[in-house]
């Protein structure tokens, strides 16, 4: 009996010398590689998210070559170009692809180019940005009141039950058509106040945001609509932050429709801000007036990252 | 000291004077030789170390005539004739008679006092007593069981070595440490004994809680704590009101009397030092799961059509992201930046050594000297102790100085005066924060498992010193921050002494008179700098000070007498006691902050920030009181008692209340001719009452300050109606025993069943209708029963020259119940947290509430209750997005956070002049709720919750899957236990869900039915939720069952290994050649646990303490059996002891 009580002392002390080296695991994950980079103007900073990597080659695509594990390189021209990048080590040799599109105007970047023939196609994406923000119709976007400080991953799908609205699609052509799939719901994400004032209620399909004064609501695509791009102008919006019931945003990019169209977010205000466009993922601010009383001026605005459908 | 083996020896004197006669007769031998007086001399050593042993009491056998030894151990005494015989004795010896015959010279060896039956305990009032005559139990521990092990709090010591007593710590060093004897008997009291030392009484609340700053709780650990351990001689502990009923009022709990070393008669200077060095090494940690990163999806590469991860948000849910270690990529907190300045994703590793890499190495160091020395006019002793202590959590400390002095000296002829004088101060410059909110180990774990939180440890961001803390996400606080700069100090000084005279009148008739003292100061200081996200308005600050004193005056007069087969003595005594208590606090109010930051003054508080507060009470309590001890022939003892107290916090018409006691004692085997293997068989009982009062201000309204309305000063009657006709409560105590000791006390056995009745509790704040106008009331009703049994064994299979083994069991059981509350109400509470209560109901055959006390209560599944549907027992589950177990309407009994028993076990085996100490400590039975695993659970962050799931093995959503829950119901429909099938990985067996706008294989379900039962009670399907068609499949992210609080409640159940030590002391040759008396050296080792029932997420059942009051103010700042982040990891510490004699 005492000897067993002795023992359990001299395991439990050994535990504790032992407890700093039992973490390690024996197996190494096989090699792999993914290209990440970033582009200001014609200078791209590439990085390996590599695993188990002893070596790396980089071809940029324009001729030139690297063997850094994260080289910065400098295109001469602007255009689009395919980068490759090999990785050897632990298990092998891998290699991971990437197109890039180096000093491309936001024309393109919305649009895909004069050579994308089904224009390109964007919709709001789950995994929310830390930009990302249901806001105030003011300035600066504040969040607004009860609103998180930052979405969650699906946020409008796990707290509002309105997981549809990442579904619907938005297709921009070089040529300046503009095209819009609602799915299967036959409805588009939209302001309860909007659809109330409009419909009466009729329209109103999924109101499982209520309580942030969003819904989806019965919408039917326009055929051959539109839409206009303007890269810098100071875009005044009715908005109850304002003087005068106004408020001016400087030197802004904006996207505006035809008809009834809309990008995103169906409210009285259809025209967006375009705050910030990459070849994959853009983001805009879609105003809301979700007060009664002080219709039409915008009390909020939605900044969303919306993503390619590739 | 007389002892058992005497009666047979001692022949009635007249026989030997016969014999005496005889001899002379016989031997011729001239009658004036035989009756000459014979100088005897001698010395008298200890037989284990052969040391002179000073102050031996030596008399002549049958006369007054004696004398004691000097600093050597001799002596020299006259005795009348050969036919004397001497007696020897010591305390903690056994006592030796020898005849004279025709020696000279005696020279003894004593042996000490093996744990017998017939030790001298202490007793109420300070009074020694043979340990036979006494008709109740009684707890002693020496000194050196105290000290063998340094502990920072004396309470911690006693764990493990006192049938009937419950210790608990609520934390690491410096914590409060709760004694409960015999069971929680007070519904509104903390339930602590009296603490008693020399006579004086010890203040010492278990409400040391203190809050300045938005949940920032400390725990500035109870007055208690200063003593030192080191100090000590002994302590005994009166468990029941037949022990300690002449300690009045506050015996009810139990009286834990603790004497202090002193200097012994005719010792020579003594100069001792001991050194001692504790280091808790941190050992085991929170179970949290330390493999998912933070998110509310658990996103692989394949899920998002490879490549990079969303990016991972740290304020996430900690636990259900992306599996960490997989070779993923994603962007996560403070992600380093390329050449453009945009952020990189990197690769989601593991970190889990976080908790090891926050907390420290504790480190304990105490240094104490004392001096003692006897000489013609005076006895002193002085020490001088010193701690020092660095915690587990960076940052905090806690140091200790203690100086205590005593001496007595014999004014004139008998009349003895004595006193002791006590010095401590008690201080840290910060008090490690406890429950949530400022809590440093609540935001280590709560730190993101893809985070390694060494990132955090420089908690400036650069160039923002003192004004930005680094943050892993809006939501957090930085652990690093909290440790250092959130500063909980304080410091306490206290004081603490008597003043004693005794007058021996006669041989017979003592007074003795004293004066006793104690009182603290104690002031605390919070600062909180910018930093704190509940303190956002430039930090917080708070300075309060109390203060305590109570001054006892009392007065006894003894008289005894020894007839020839009848022993007498009586006392009869006063007691006069005042008390008084005040506290003042300035600070911030909570959340309102400072002027400026970083200032920390009053001062620097604006005029609508401030909260202040002050408070003072006073108590005084008037006793006479009266005790008399008959002894019949050595077999039979009878002790009756009677006190009777004024109180001034009772009304004038109630404040008189009297009780009383007896006890009685029978000796079998001296009565009796017993077989010689029984060298004792005692059989005892008790019965006893105790009054008790209640606080101030409990009887009439006061007036309050509301704050300022505009210009006006606001002042407010509270909303509980007071009790002006309070009576005082009474509780009645029955105790019978049985003490058996055999093969030469080799064999100790010790039995003691107690029931005891406290009636006319003082409940306050009973909730009331809020149409009566007042929203509680204190009321003075009810009955509580209490009844155990305490066994102590003790058996020394081994003693042999160089060896010797004691081991020494103790088990204790109590069962506390409600009889009776007051009419119209049947239950009290004391907590509600965690979905569940701790109700204390009436005890009522017809509704099966068993009446314990310490119930706690918790919700089940609600199920199907018609017996002709096929879904009979099924679990109800909710619709949708709610697709979770639905609770029962009422909580249902679930457990109870009292064991069902305790045992203790001591072992102390020496090898010549090596000694293995071992003290044990199981606790069997009971139950707690954890808050800590409950928060971290819904958060997905523990590894209990994730081993908790069903893995569906392979089964996807389909017929398949539905049959196979259906083949399983035992487990997975009609059992209590909550557990989700499914996982956050295929691994897991998590099913598709599409809540992210992509498919995710981390979707887990509960299984059951929706619908509901109609007016005749047939249940109405809506949907099955059985894994088959319309199952709703939810993230893993919301698999715990929040509405239920039976997933955070675990069984109490442990042994730890209390103490060990191993000791050496130095042969005396060797101690001789270095010119010491003596040394000893130790390697000790505390607290260890070894064993839980049920502790697989690593939360310390002994620590299921919530630093909160219960519902209505009742009782302790404690919850009982609850517990919210009290997780201070368990440590194994490693000391180190030298001990030197001069």
């Amino acid at each position: 009996m005492k000897k067993n009580l002795l023992i359990t002392l001299l395991l439990v002390m050994a535990n504790l010398f032992l407890f700093s080296c039992s973490e390690e695991d024996g197996e190494p994950l096989p090699t792999s590689a993914i290209i990440h980079f970033s582009i200001a103007q014609k200078q791209v900073a590439f990085t390996a998210l590599a695993i188990n990597a002893k070596t790396y080659l980089w071809d940029f695509g324009d001729g030139q070559t690297s063997t850094e594990a994260n080289p910065v390189h400098i295109y001469t021209d602007g255009g689009y170009y395919t980068v490759t990048l090999s990785v050897t080590g632990g298990t092998g040799t891998v290699t991971a692809e990437s197109d890039l599109a180096v000093a491309v105007t936001p024309y393109v970047l919305l649009t895909g180019g004069a050579t994308a023939e089904n224009g390109k196609t964007w919709k709001l994406t789950a995994a929310h940005t830390k930009n990302d923000r249901l806001a105030n119709s003011d300035l600066t976007f504040t969040i607004a009141k009860g609103a998180p400080a930052e979405l969650p991953t699906g946020a409008f799908d796990l707290f509002l039950g309105m997981g549809e609205v990442y579904q619907d699609t938005y297709t921009f052509h070089y040529d300046g058509g503009y095209g819009h799939d609602v799915k299967a719901d036959k409805a588009a994400f939209s302001g309860l106040v909007y659809q109330m004032v409009t419909t009466g209620g009729a329209g109103i399909v999924n109101s499982g945001g209520k309580d942030f004064g969003l819904c989806t609501g019965k919408f039917t695509p326009e055929a051959g609509a539109t839409f206009t791009y303007v890269e810098k102008e100071d875009f005044v919006v009715p908005t109850v932050y304002g003087p005068g019931g106004k408020l001016t945003y400087p030197g802004v990019s904006t996207l505006n429709f035809s008809g009834k169209e809309f990008l995103g977010f169906i409210d009285f205000q259809r025209k967006v801000i375009l705050q910030d466009i990459s070849d994959k993922t853009m983001r805009v601010v879609m105003f809301m007036a979700a007060s009664p009383d002080h219709l039409p001026l915008n009390t909020h605005a939605l900044v969303l990252t919306f993503s390619v459908v590739e | 000291m007389s002892n058992k083996a005497n009666s047979k020896l001692t022949s009635p004197v007249g026989m030997a004077y016969i014999f005496l006669i005889f001899c002379c007769w016989l031997t011729s031998v001239p009658a004036a030789l035989a009756q000459s007086p014979i100088k005897i001399t001698g010395k008298i050593i200890s037989e284990a170390d052969s040391e002179p042993l000073p102050g031996v009491t030596i008399v002549i056998k049958g006369s007054q005539a004696g004398t004691v030894t000097d600093i050597n151990g001799a002596y020299s005494i006259e005795a009348p004739n050969q036919n004397s015989i001497l007696v020897f004795s010591f305390i903690g010896f056994d006592s030796k008679e020898i005849p004279v015959g025709n020696q000279t010279i005696i020279n003894a060896a004593l042996t000490e006092t093996s744990t017998g039956l017939d030790e001298v305990v202490v007793t109420a009032l300070g009074i020694e007593r043979q340990e036979r005559s006494l008709g109740y139990s009684v707890g002693k521990v020496k000194g050196e069981d105290l000290t063998r092990v340094a502990q920072e709090n004396v309470l911690n010591s006693l764990a493990g070595k006192v049938a009937g007593a419950t210790i608990n710590s609520t934390g690491g060093t410096g914590s409060s440490v709760s004694m409960i004897i015999r069971g929680a008997t007070s519904l509104n009291t903390d339930n602590q004994p009296l603490f008693v030392v020399d006579g004086i009484p010890m203040s010492n609340s278990l409400n040391n809680m203190g809050q300045f700053g938005a949940d920032n709780i400390v725990d500035y650990g109870n007055a208690i704590s200063d003593l030192n351990p080191d100090d000590i001689e002994s302590i005994s502990v009166l468990k029941g009101p037949s022990a300690a009923a002449l300690y009045g009022t506050r015996a009810g709990n139990g009286v834990v009397l603790i004497t202090t070393k002193k200097a012994k008669k005719n010792q020579k200077m003594q100069i001792n030092l001991v050194s001692n060095t504790v280091l808790d090494i941190p050992f085991k940690f929170l179970n949290v799961q330390k493999s998912f990163a933070s998110g509310y999806f658990s996103f692989r590469p394949e899920d998002v059509g490879g490549g990079v991860l969303p990016p991972v948000n740290a304020g996430d849910a900690a636990g259900s992201g992306p599996e960490l270690d997989r070779g993923y990529f994603a962007q996560q907190w403070n992600a380093p930046l390329d050449a453009n300045g945009q952020p990189i994703p990197t690769e989601l590793v593991s970190n889990p050594n976080n908790i090891q890499d926050f907390v420290n190495t504790g480190i304990t160091t105490t240094n104490g000297i004392s001096a003692s020395n006897s000489t013609e006019a005076l006895d002193y002793r002085i020490n001088l102790t010193n701690m020092t202590h660095q915690g587990v959590i960076p940052g905090s400390d806690l140091f200790k100085n203690n100086f205590s002095t005593s001496a007595s000296t014999r004014l004139i002829k008998n009349v003895t005066l004595s006193s002791s004088i006590n010095y401590n101060r008690t201080w840290s410059n910060n008090r490690p924060s406890s429950n949530r909110g400022t809590n440093p180990l609540q935001w280590a774990y709560s730190n993101p498992q893809e985070i390694n939180i060494n990132q955090l440890a420089e908690y400036w961001v650069p160039g923002q010193e003192g004004l930005q803390v680094v943050r892993v996400s809006p939501n957090h606080e930085n652990p690093y921050f909290l440790a250092h700069e959130v500063k909980n100090g304080f410091e306490r000084n206290r004081i603490y002494g008597n003043i004693i005279a005794e007058w021996e009148i006669s041989k017979s008739f003592k007074v003795r008179g004293r004066y006793v003292l104690d009182q603290y100061d104690e002031r605390r200081e919070t600062k909180i700098p910018l930093g704190y996200t509940k303190e956002p308005n430039n930090g917080a600050y708070g300075l309060g000070n109390n203060t305590a004193s109570e001054r006892n005056i009392d007065v006894l007069a003894t008289y005894s007498k020894v007839w020839d087969k009848l022993n007498f003595s009586m006392s009869v005594g006063g007691n006069s006691l005042y008390a008084k208590n005040t506290s003042i606090s300035n600070s911030s109010k909570s959340g309102a902050g400072l002027i400026v930051p970083n200032v920390f003054s009053v001062s620097n508080i604006a005029n609508a920030s401030l909260d202040y507060q002050s408070y003072w009470s006073q108590r005084g309590i008037y006793s006479i009181y009266s005790m008399a001890n008959i002894g019949w022939k050595d077999w039979l003892y009878l002790d009756l008692t009677a006190r009777n107290d004024w109180s001034s916090t009772l009304p004038t018409e109630n404040s008189s209340y009297f009780y009383p006691s007896a006890s009685l004692s029978l000796i079998l085997n001296e009565a009796f001719s017993l077989t010689e293997k029984i060298t004792q068989l005692k059989l005892r009982g008790g019965y006893a009452q105790v009054g008790n009062d209640t606080r101030p201000y409990n009887l009439y309204p006061t007036y309050n300050n509301y704050g300022q309305w505009g210009s006006a000063i606001r002042l407010g009657k509270s909303g509980t109606i007071l009790a002006p006709n309070l009576n005082p409560e009474k509780a009645t105590s029955y105790e019978v025993g049985a003490d058996l000791g055999l093969f030469e006390s080799r064999v100790r056995l010790e039995g003691t069943y107690y029931f005891m009745q406290n009636r006319n509790q003082i409940l306050p704040n009973i909730p009331l209708a809020p149409s009566s106008g007042f929203t509680n009331i204190n009321i003075n009703a009810g009955l509580l029963e209490s009844q155990g049994v305490e066994i102590v064994l003790g058996i020394t299979p081994i003693k042999t020259a160089n060896w010797n083994w004691d081991l020494n069991m103790n088990f204790s059981r109590n069962r506390t119940r409600i009889i009776e509350l007051q009419d119209g109400v049947d239950v009290i509470e004391f907590w509600s947290d965690n979905k569940s209560y701790s109700y204390g109901y009436v005890a009522n055959e017809q509704t099966g509430e068993d009446g314990l006390v310490g119930n706690i209560y918790s919700f089940q599944k609600a199920r199907v209750t018609d017996r002709n549907s096929p879904y009979y027992g099924y679990p109800l589950i909710g619709q949708g997005l709610d697709a979770e177990w639905l609770p029962q309407a009422k909580p249902v009994k679930v457990g109870n956070y009292n064991p069902d028993f305790l045992m203790g076990l001591q072992s102390s085996l020496s090898y010549k002049n090596f000694v293995l100490n071992m003290t044990f400590d199981w606790r069997s039975g009971g139950q707690y709720m954890s808050q800590t695993f409950r928060y971290f659970s819904e958060s997905a962050s523990t590894q209990s919750w994730l081993d908790n799931l069903v893995n569906p093995n392979g089964l996807v959503p389909g017929d398949e899957l539905r049959d196979w829950v259906i083949a399983n119901a035992d487990q997975l429909l009609l059992s209590e236990e909550l557990r989700p099938i499914g996982g956050p990985t295929p691994a897991y067996g998590g099913f598709p869900e599409g809540f992210s706008g992509t498919t995710v294989y981390d979707g887990t379900f509960a299984p059951g039915v929706v619908g509901y039962h109609d007016e005749e009670g047939n249940f109405v399907l809506t949907q099955e939720n059985l894994g088959g068609e319309g199952t709703v499949f939810l993230p893993y992210v919301v698999s715990f069952p929040w509405d239920f609080g039976t997933p955070a409640m675990f069984d109490a159940d442990f042994i730890k290994l209390r103490e060990i030590s191993l000791g050496y002391r130095l042969p005396r040759a060797a101690a001789e050649k270095l010119g010491i008396q003596g040394a000893t050296f130790s390697v000790y080792s505390r607290n260890i646990m070894l064993w839980t029932k049920d502790s697989g997420f690593g939360i310390d059942p002994e620590r299921a303490f919530q630093a909160e009051a219960s519902k209505g103010n009742r009782g302790t700042q404690f919850k009982q059996g609850i517990e919210r982040y009290n997780v201070d990891p368990w440590v194994i510490p490693v000391g180190f002891k030298l001990d030197v004699s001069f």
